[in-house]
């Protein structure tokens, strides 16, 4: 040892990791604070592009292992089903027909549109929801950091 | 076109993230040992110095283009069109 901590591969990418999701953040927020029109363009340019690098990174953290994601358990997928049908039982009165799923069917990882209205169910996006669409949010490929999804390490 | 004292104050800051997060790449760049770690630092620092031209870009402009809270800028920001490119 010369006295010179050195840092690992490994904690390099988790700084540089955290300081792209720091400069995507204050570019969003410099972007909605902007009047100028190519300032705000500037801004939400450079954040798009932080964003992807954010996502560059985890990708690379996580194919050498240094950034696990754990898939949602079944217990918490059940238990934010019947927390969002609650939610929803609140503001439209009636339950949509993509929340009247079987708990089986909840957890095993990523399932694109997993709350989205099913096909040939009655559901009308312009009605109960006045448009707002559900579809996608059970999860996102390639999460990184956002959102309930949990780390294990890091 | 002018910008707002806000949007001045938010460049500069943005200036001095991005340049500092361009330096920390190429630092970080000479000091790992992956090879594929190493390649994308060296694409983050290129984004970055990138980032840094476009800010300084806007700073310049508002310096130059008479705006209210322009007074010192080119003190506090002294990038020429030259620098910029040369970064």
């Amino acid at each position: 040892m010369n006295g010179t901590a050195r840092l690992s591969d490994q904690a390099i990418a988790t700084d540089v990791l955290n300081s792209e999701k720091y400069a995507a953040s204050v570019a969003g927020q410099s972007a909605l604070e902007s009047a100028s029109p190519f300032v705000k363009r500037d801004f939400e340019s450079i954040g798009r592009d932080c964003a992807q690098n954010v996502d560059v990174v985890f990708r690379l953290m996580s194919s050498k292992g240094w950034y696990q994601v754990s898939p949602v358990s079944q217990q918490s997928a059940s238990q934010a089903q019947q927390e969002a049908s609650s939610t929803l039982n609140g503001i439209t009165g009636t339950v949509a027909p993509s929340m009247t799923m079987s708990v089986g069917q909840a957890g095993g990882g990523y399932q694109p549109g997993r709350f989205a209205p099913q096909a040939g169910a009655s559901y009308s996006p312009g009605g109960g929801f006045g448009g707002y669409s559900t579809a996608g949010r059970g999860s996102s490929p390639g999460a990184t950091g956002g959102g309930s999804r949990r780390r294990s390490t890091v | 076109m002018s910008i707002t004292e806000r949007e001045l104050l938010l460049l500069g800051d943005a200036l001095a993230v991005h340049a500092t997060l361009a330096e920390k790449s190429g630092f970080y760049a000479s000091q790992v040992t992956d090879p594929q770690v190493r390649q994308v630092l060296l694409q983050l620092q290129r984004g970055h110095q990138r980032h840094v031209e476009m800010v300084a870009q806007h700073i310049n402009q508002a310096s130059m283009g008479g705006i209210s809270a322009g007074a010192g800028m080119q003190e506090v920001y002294p990038y020429s069109s030259q620098q910029i490119q040369s970064y």
